[in-house]
């Protein structure tokens, strides 16, 4: 999607956006507290205006082929982790992992039950003695509790 | 010091100690190799069980546990490229990429013959050289820290393989991230937008599974990641067949243990720091440095040596002065404390049967880790051949947890994820990760002992200079900073085409 020279290019650009947020939350801070934050965005700042400077200088690079593959295994990644964090708060652990790790495998292709579900039950059992029962983490408050 | 230890061989020498040592060290590289436990965890789980033992069992228990755990960090990192303890972060390094290219025994024998080494090397220290050590680290002050940890920021410079600059840009912003939370000195709140989670800062467990993990796991969804036919699980060659190779190294070994146990000795610094100054260490002293960061069997054996060794230097400060270095240790010394025992010249002469039986454990759980961690890691090295489509959730299933069960909050959860975006994009701009993380590690201890010198000459920025100049251990970490910027700045002009991690 992105030649090596347009990513070093969209990296710096990304830098020195997030450096001058910092710079910005950080002058309501006390002096004490707000120099060593800005000291270090200036100094990513300037990393990122002299690597953008030298990737400009260097000749354009031709296309690479479009490859969205690792953008749509974040998005996946993403939702499957927050749809696992809500479930988890609503109808408790146990059938949260079970249910995430089961529709996982199978969104991923895994079709075959006799494993899918021995492994989804196994690991949640195994999951949940080793953090609750032997380590003594209390588990996450569900809101359905069965 | 021979009857002493005598005592120490007889308090050892008893059934309940034996398996006391023997379970801490089962359980310790358990613990170790899941992202998500921590030795501190482990070690304050089992305080309480360790009441109703007799104080050397107790004690060689809780000591097992820590070695042994700071040594398995390694497993996860070399066969899934996700450190379990924040000691493995230089070994994956070098760790996964032999892993990759059908290494993994290999990779996990060096590791684990390492760790047993530095290890028992540390403790040897320990038992011949606690006193002079513990003087040493009493002159580490305010100064000294600070260019402590900027010697292992200049490290960054060595660690960012690619175009340097990028690897000081995450360093930077690893030193940025450790400012969320409240500031060391004046306590005030900073880039925590209202959120409580973050009033203490980003947790390093949380981010280091995040940072780690994620990446890793949509690399496999997106199939980026291939299994590797692995020449040498369940092959003809044994994995003690390794020692040889870790032996012929000695240089390599004796540099790490001695940094291993010279970071130890300084309360506050970390295994993790240990593990990527002797790494460093090792790469500039190699004849062969292009080969770091792409299977070098060197940078393995350094840092697993390394971090192995900084436990029993942790343990200097602890009995001689009663100095916890960090977390694990100050839960020992609740655990020592609940036993009676009061760190100190007492400890070494009143209790020498219990003390010399805690340290000779020490000695026994480097050794037994040894067949523990080899065949448990045999195991786990199957792990590489299981379909993405079911390793991909039960590692994410895992983050999750791992991470939820830190402070028992669902905030780390989504902190983590956040975190795990960050690595993502690493990847995916080609930015070395290992520089974030030393410098989320060194950040805090480098604002603080910053502003606490400053503090110390009234903020008069002359004086604090004049005061780096002027300390006979500032010199030679102000020289030393010098010559890891010099060789890095060298190192890249050289070879600027070096791959990232």
């Amino acid at each position: 999607m992105l030649t090596e020279r347009s990513k070093d290019i969209l990296f710096c650009a990304l830098a020195i956006i997030a450096t001058l947020v910092v710079l910005v939350v950080s002058f309501n801070y006390q002096a004490a507290s707000a120099y060593f934050p800005q000291l270090l965005a200036v100094f990513i700042a300037v990393l990122a205006i002299l690597l953008g400077l030298q990737r400009l200088k260097t000749p354009a690079e031709s296309g690479a082929n479009a490859d969205h593959t690792e953008f749509l295994g974040l998005v996946k990644v993403v939702i499957s982790i927050l749809a696992y964090t809500g479930a988890m708060l609503v109808i408790g652990f146990p059938i949260a992992t079970a249910l995430f790790l089961s529709l996982m495998m199978l969104v991923l292709g895994e079709r075959r039950p006799l494993l899918i579900l021995p492994i989804a039950l196994g690991l949640t059992g195994l999951l949940y003695s080793l953090f609750f029962w032997f380590l003594g983490v209390y588990p996450p408050e569900a809101m359905i509790s069965f | 010091m021979i009857e002493n230890l005598l005592l120490g061989l007889n308090a050892l020498m008893t059934p309940m100690a034996l398996f006391a040592v023997t379970i801490g060290v089962i359980g310790g590289v358990v613990i170790g190799s899941l992202p998500g436990l921590t030795s501190t965890m482990g070690v304050a789980l089992l305080v309480p069980l360790t009441f109703s033992m007799p104080p050397e069992a107790g004690l060689a228990m809780l000591g097992g546990i820590y070695l042994a755990s700071t040594y398995s960090g390694s497993i996860s990192a070399i066969i899934l490229n996700i450190p379990g303890t924040p000691a493995a972060v230089a070994t994956l390094l070098d760790g996964h990429p032999m892993s990759q290219r059908g290494e993994t025994t290999r990779a996990l024998a060096l590791a684990t013959f390492a760790s047993s080494i530095g290890g028992m090397l540390s403790v040897i220290a320990l038992l011949l050289l606690a006193p002079p050590l513990a003087e040493l680290s009493l002159r580490f002050g305010s100064p000294e820290y600070f260019l402590l940890a900027v010697f292992g920021i200049t490290v960054i410079a060595s660690l960012s393989a690619g175009t340097m600059s990028k690897g000081l840009m995450a360093g930077a912003m690893g030193l940025l991230l450790s400012t969320i939370g409240s500031n060391p000195l004046t306590g005030e709140l900073r880039f925590t937008f209202g959120l409580p989670s973050l009033y203490d800062g980003i947790p390093m467990v949380v981010s280091l599974i995040g940072l780690y993990s994620i990446p890793e796991v949509i690399s496999m969804i997106s199939k980026k990641t291939f299994v590797v036919p692995q020449a040498d699980i369940g092959g003809r060659r044994s994995a003690f067949s390794y020692l040889g190779e870790v032996l012929a190294r000695k240089g390599n070994v004796l540099r790490s243990s001695l940094i291993g146990i010279i970071v130890g000795i300084i309360p506050g610094v970390g295994c993790s720091v240990g593990g990527f100054l002797s790494y460093d260490a090792a790469k500039r002293a190699s004849k062969t440095k292009e080969e770091f960061g792409k299977g070098s069997p060197d940078g393995v054996i350094a840092s697993e040596t390394a971090n192995n060794a900084v436990t029993g230097g942790t343990l200097i400060p602890l009995l001689t002065l009663g100095i916890p270095g960090n977390p694990v240790t100050a839960v020992l010394l609740g655990g020592l404390m609940i036993h009676g025992l009061r760190p100190g010249a007492d400890l070494f002469t009143t209790n020498a049967d219990i003390t010399y039986g805690f340290i000779l454990s020490l000695l026994l759980a480097n050794i037994l880790f040894v067949p523990v961690g080899l065949i448990f890691a045999r195991y786990c090295a199957k792990v590489i051949m299981v379909p993405r489509e079911i390793l991909a959730p039960c590692i994410l299933a895992f983050a999750v947890i791992g991470a939820y069960s830190i402070r028992s909050s669902v905030d780390d959860i989504l902190i983590m994820l956040a975190v795990g975006v960050v690595g993502f994009g690493f990847n995916y701009f080609a930015v070395p990760r290992a520089p974030l993380v030393l410098g989320l590690v060194l950040g805090t201890l480098a604002e603080g002992e910053l502003a606490r010198s400053l503090a110390l000459v009234s903020g008069d920025v002359p004086a604090f200079l004049l005061q780096l100049l002027t300390r006979p251990i500032c010199i030679i970490l102000l020289i030393l900073c010098a010559i890891a910027l010099f060789q890095g700045v060298v190192q890249h002009r050289r070879n600027p085409h070096m791959l990232d991690s």
